[in-house]
């Protein structure tokens, strides 16, 4: 991490965590280790995209939102 | 290309008088069946878009230096979800009793259940999720653990490491399981 952040010195990184599914979460835990020490806290991980499941929360407050601009129309 | 064989083949032999039928021909010609299937395969080609993957954002808490900068949670909001092997799912709320009788089994099909219930039977300010894999646990269960934050609209979730003793109780488990079946 250290030699990343030196090669990228002054510039915004942007970091992307890609994990196999079946890694052990040790690895996952040992590079969010290595994050958090050399103080990168925001990153992102890459997942397959899902669609949201009917009737959960995330659902509700997607349909408000998708009825809203309509309403305001 | 298909052909039918309109070959008279059935032996009968027709004498003089019987009125000879007009042959049509039963060709079936393929081509524009061809043609719009290749039609179709460009349509589809240029059409579809491939799945790309998608990445979803995690910010890490600063590490407290003192004990009393960590973040404090009631414990009648906590609800405690502990990652085990073979996609096994365990959960407590509040405290675990020393005996482990708040300790329960689940798996992720349920699980969403289990937030949802504790969810709206706390008060939004004191719901805390805290999430704790083992090392047998895979990445693709912290990933689908964290998943369910999102889909169930958690705010305030953390991953934490796993005690001892929590451990042990989920090898037990997972043993007694294992022997049972």
């Amino acid at each position: 991490m250290k030699i990343v952040n030196d090669a990228y010195q002054g510039q915004k990184m942007n970091l992307l965590l890609k994990g196999d599914n079946l890694a052990k979460y040790p690895s996952f835990k040992n590079v969010l280790y290595a994050f958090k020490k050399n103080d990168f806290l925001k990153f992102q991980m890459v997942t397959n995209p899902e669609s949201v499941p009917l009737g959960s929360d995330l659902w509700k407050i997607n349909q408000v939102k998708t009825a809203e601009p309509l309403k305001a129309e | 290309m298909a052909e039918m064989d309109t070959s008279s083949g059935g032996g009968h032999k027709k004498g003089s008088g019987v009125k000879k039928s007009k042959k049509l021909s039963t060709r079936i010609d393929l081509t524009p069946m061809v043609d719009l299937g290749f039609l179709l395969i460009t349509f589809f080609i240029f059409t579809t878009t491939m799945s790309q993957p998608t990445a979803f954002k995690l910010n890490l808490p600063k590490e407290a230096d003192k004990p009393q900068d960590d973040t404090k949670i009631k414990n009648s909001g906590a609800l405690t979800i502990l990652l085990g092997k073979d996609d096994n799912v365990f959960y407590y709320e509040g405290i675990l009793d020393p005996a482990g009788k708040n300790f329960k089994s689940t798996n992720f099909k349920d699980v969403r259940d289990v937030i949802n219930q504790k969810k709206h039977s706390t008060e939004d300010r004191d719901f805390f999720v805290v999430i704790k894999p083992n090392d047998e646990c895979d990445y693709k269960n912290v990933i689908d653990i964290l998943d369910e934050m999102a889909i169930n609209v958690v705010k305030r979730y953390a991953l934490v490491d796993i005690s001892e003793g929590e451990n042990q109780l989920i090898l037990a488990t997972e043993k007694a399981s294992t022997t049972s079946k």
